[in-house]
């Protein structure tokens, strides 16, 4: 097992590298740059290029990218050209709002979509199951950024019954421990903290689920199907086994095998979801600032932040493959 | 021990498939056996000739929808007596498991891959004996012992894949016998082992229907495995019973076509080196409907015209048999029965018994071609 994580941490190094190359070609070839964001309209020519001096932007790319890992190498993302703050932190401070609305949308996303993946399974040919095929499909075809767009007009501005942005109401007093909000909230006792959070998660924590969802209500359902059919299955019935002992112990936890796989691969979803949903509700995420970033072409800021990303979608993903190896002897053994 | 009332008595038995007209599949036609304390009853016949759907009809494990099934299945359980093709989810699960267990092919596929044998073993303990904590864990320990499985604390601990074939079913039977069921019933339990396992799990079976008493129905393809297994063997085609009766008499002298062709494609042992099986040509898919006549006439070397008129009757071996009416089955005294207008006599037999004879091979291999 130690050799197995060991290994695909090492793993990181290559895809790390790969990616940082990729990035920097990207936005050599990115039209415009931060002299034109920075900088007001009438700015001259000269004092572009001495802004761009005075980032090395003018040096090739090849001595850019050199000095990149130079830096990488003694833990300095550098620093945001709009807000001056190192990249690190700027992303720590983020951090913990991108992770809640993560984790809401996920939890939204398993907990409704493995109970109808299940009963459209088991009630093939049903309304529900038409439903809930239907649906999904809808859900993995709409664009997350146009679903959050339509939830904030109807919910929030329409119906005026859900906040539209950001993490809490203006004026929200509370103890920040760790910068997530609704945990903070339920340690200190902070309830109307907890609810004003919850509330404002409600719309980019569905939007962003969307895709999610629909990805599980489909595997929970194809897999149920697939599962209900096996001999053990069979042989638990033929034991006379409670209703409830089959459907839990021998056809659930075999069926919920590859949605735990598609869980971790689903965070890279999460992810690039979390960009465009964030902007949309103004949630003051890593993903709303990835999206600023794109716009003044803060070259620091869009490297760093993916390159950070990238990793912990590698770690997540450890993490589900060691969980998984948990749920299935037959890998573990190997 | 055939005087006394059966334990399960199956009568006129049908499963029908696909509800509409001609898409439907009778896969099991008017079936009838008793199953008795202590006694072997085999069920033989070719892939897809409705053994499995049998046993499946009388343990209840049929899908919920787009099946019918007829006939009786009358059972012997405490506080009387039930018919089990009548009773309801609820109560079949309390039957299944402790008084009728089953025994499946593949013994890898029929075990959960992710819970531990153990688990899988006290599960049933629990559930029928209301057996918990350690004292299950040591009575599983104990069956797992007693169906000769070694070191039987490690394998409660493993889970499917580390154990071998004959191991696997070793464990599913342990935990067929766990709540000691008076019916067991075992679907080909030894096609997907070794010969040499095989022969063991069949001496397993054997010795656990000896010293329980339980009734074991046996099915299987291969009338070679049943010879030393069953007392009663009832042969099937097309979803009816062709031929039944005790072992004795069914080996000695198999009177429908189609059991002396079973007879015919087991090897011999003594048979000369490379000397070729003789099977039955065609495939059970070249059969015509029993509404219309035998259904085994397209592949017998018997059939005359009078086989495709009607279905042939279960008749006393001996006495004529007629077509529609003749009269079914003879009472008690027929205790070798069989459907055919033109049964096997001896001389034919014993034409089967010698197949070195260069004709009986000629003819075979012409048949085949
Ligand atoms: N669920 C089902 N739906 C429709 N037809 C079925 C179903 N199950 C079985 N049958 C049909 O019933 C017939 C008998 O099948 P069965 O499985 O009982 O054969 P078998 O004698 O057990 O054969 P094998 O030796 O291959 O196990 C087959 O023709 C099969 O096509
Ligand atoms: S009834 Fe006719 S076709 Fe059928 S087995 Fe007997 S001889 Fe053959
Ligand atoms: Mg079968």
């Amino acid at each position: 097992m130690l050799r197995f994580i060991v290994r695909r941490l090492l793993q990181l190094i290559p895809t790390l590298g790969g990616l940082s190359i990729l990035l920097f070609v990207w936005l050599q070839r990115l039209p415009g740059g931060p002299e034109y964001a920075l900088l007001p309209d009438d700015a001259t020519a000269e004092q572009r290029a001495e802004l761009r001096r005075s980032l090395g932007l003018d040096e090739p790319v090849m001595v850019q990218y050199l000095a990149f890992l130079r830096r990488i190498a003694q833990g300095d993302l550098g620093t945001s050209l709009t807000t001056g703050r190192a990249v690190t932190e700027e992303f720590l401070t983020r951090f913990p709002a991108t992770v809640e609305l993560s984790v809401t949308a996920m939890l939204i996303a398993v907990t409704a979509g493995i109970p109808l993946g299940y009963l459209a399974a088991r009630r093939r040919g049903s309304v529900l199951d038409v439903a809930a095929v239907g649906g999904s499909l809808l859900g993995i075809c709409t664009p997350v950024f146009f679903l959050a767009f339509i939830l904030k007009v109807v919910f929030a501005e329409k119906l005026g019954i859900l906040p539209s942005a950001f993490r809490l109401s203006p004026g929200t007093n509370r103890t920040d421990l760790s910068g997530l909000v609704v945990l903070d909230g339920l340690r200190t006792g902070e309830f109307d903290v907890v609810w004003n959070a919850l509330l404002h998660l409600a719309l980019p924590g569905v939007a962003l689920a969307s895709i999610p969802l629909a990805v599980i209500v489909r595997m929970t359902r194809a897999s149920v199907l697939e599962v209900v059919g096996e001999d053990y299955v069979r042989t638990a019935n033929a034991k006379g086994l409670h209703r409830n002992t089959v459907r839990t112990r021998h056809v659930m936890r075999n069926a919920l095998l590859p949605v735990v796989t598609s869980v971790g691969l689903l965070t890279g979803a999460l992810f690039s979801g979390a960009v465009l949903t964030e902007s949309v509700f103004a949630f003051p995420g890593i993903g709303s600032f990835i999206y600023e970033a794109t716009q003044t072409r803060d070259y620091p800021v869009l490297t760093g932040f993916i390159l950070l990303i990238a990793t912990m979608y590698v770690f997540i993903n450890l993490l589900v493959d060691i969980s998984y190896s948990l749920l299935d002897p037959r890998v573990r053994a190997q | 021990m055939s005087s006394s009332t059966p334990l399960l008595a199956v009568d006129e038995l049908s499963v029908v498939f696909g509800g509409h007209g001609s898409d439907e599949v009778r896969a099991v036609d008017g079936v009838s056996f008793t199953l008795e304390e202590g006694r072997v009853t085999g069920l033989v016949g070719e892939s897809g000739c409705g053994k499995s759907v049998t046993s499946l009809a009388l343990m209840g494990l049929l899908p919920d929808r787009g099946v019918r099934v007829g006939g009786s299945a009358v059972m012997q359980v405490p506080g009387g007596t039930a018919d089990l093709l009548k009773l309801s989810q609820r109560r079949m699960r309390d039957l299944r498991g402790s008084q009728m267990a089953m025994i499946f092919q593949d013994p890898l596929s029929s075990l959960n891959p992710v819970v531990p044998i153990g688990r899988q073993v006290t599960e049933i303990l629990r559930r029928h004996r209301g057996m918990r904590g350690s004292a299950a864990a040591k009575e599983a320990a104990e069956l797992l012992d007693r169906v000769g499985i070694p070191d039987p604390e490690r394998r409660l601990r493993e889970y499917p894949h580390q154990l071998s074939g004959g191991m696997r079913q070793r464990a599913l039977i342990a935990m067929a016998v766990a709540c000691r069921p008076r019916v067991m019933i075992a679907d080909e339990p030894t096609t997907a082992l070794d010969v040499t396992i095989q022969a063991q799990i069949l001496e397993l079976l054997k010795n656990l229907v000896t010293e329980e008493g339980t009734a074991l129905l046996m099915i299987t393809h291969d009338l070679g495995v049943v010879a030393g297994l069953c007392d009663d063997i009832n042969v099937l085609y097309a979803g009816r019973a062709v031929e039944k009766a005790p072992r004795a008499p069914l080996f000695a002298q198999p009177t429908h076509p189609y059991t002396v062709g079973l007879l015919g494609s087991i090897p011999r042992l003594d048979a000369p080196r490379g000397e070729p099986l003789t099977p039955i040509r065609g495939s059970i898919n070249d059969n015509i409907a029993w509404t219309r006549g035998c259904a085994f006439a397209p592949r017998c070397d018997h059939y005359t015209m009078e086989c495709l008129q009607g279905p042939p009757d279960l008749v006393a071996v001996g006495a004529a048999a007629g077509v529609e009416g003749g009269g079914g089955s003879t009472g008690a005294a027929a205790e070798h029965v069989h459907r055919c207008v033109n049964p096997v006599r001896g001389a034919d037999t014993a034409d089967r018994s010698a197949p070195e004879s260069p004709a009986a091979v000629g003819e075979d291999e012409e048949a085949q071609g």
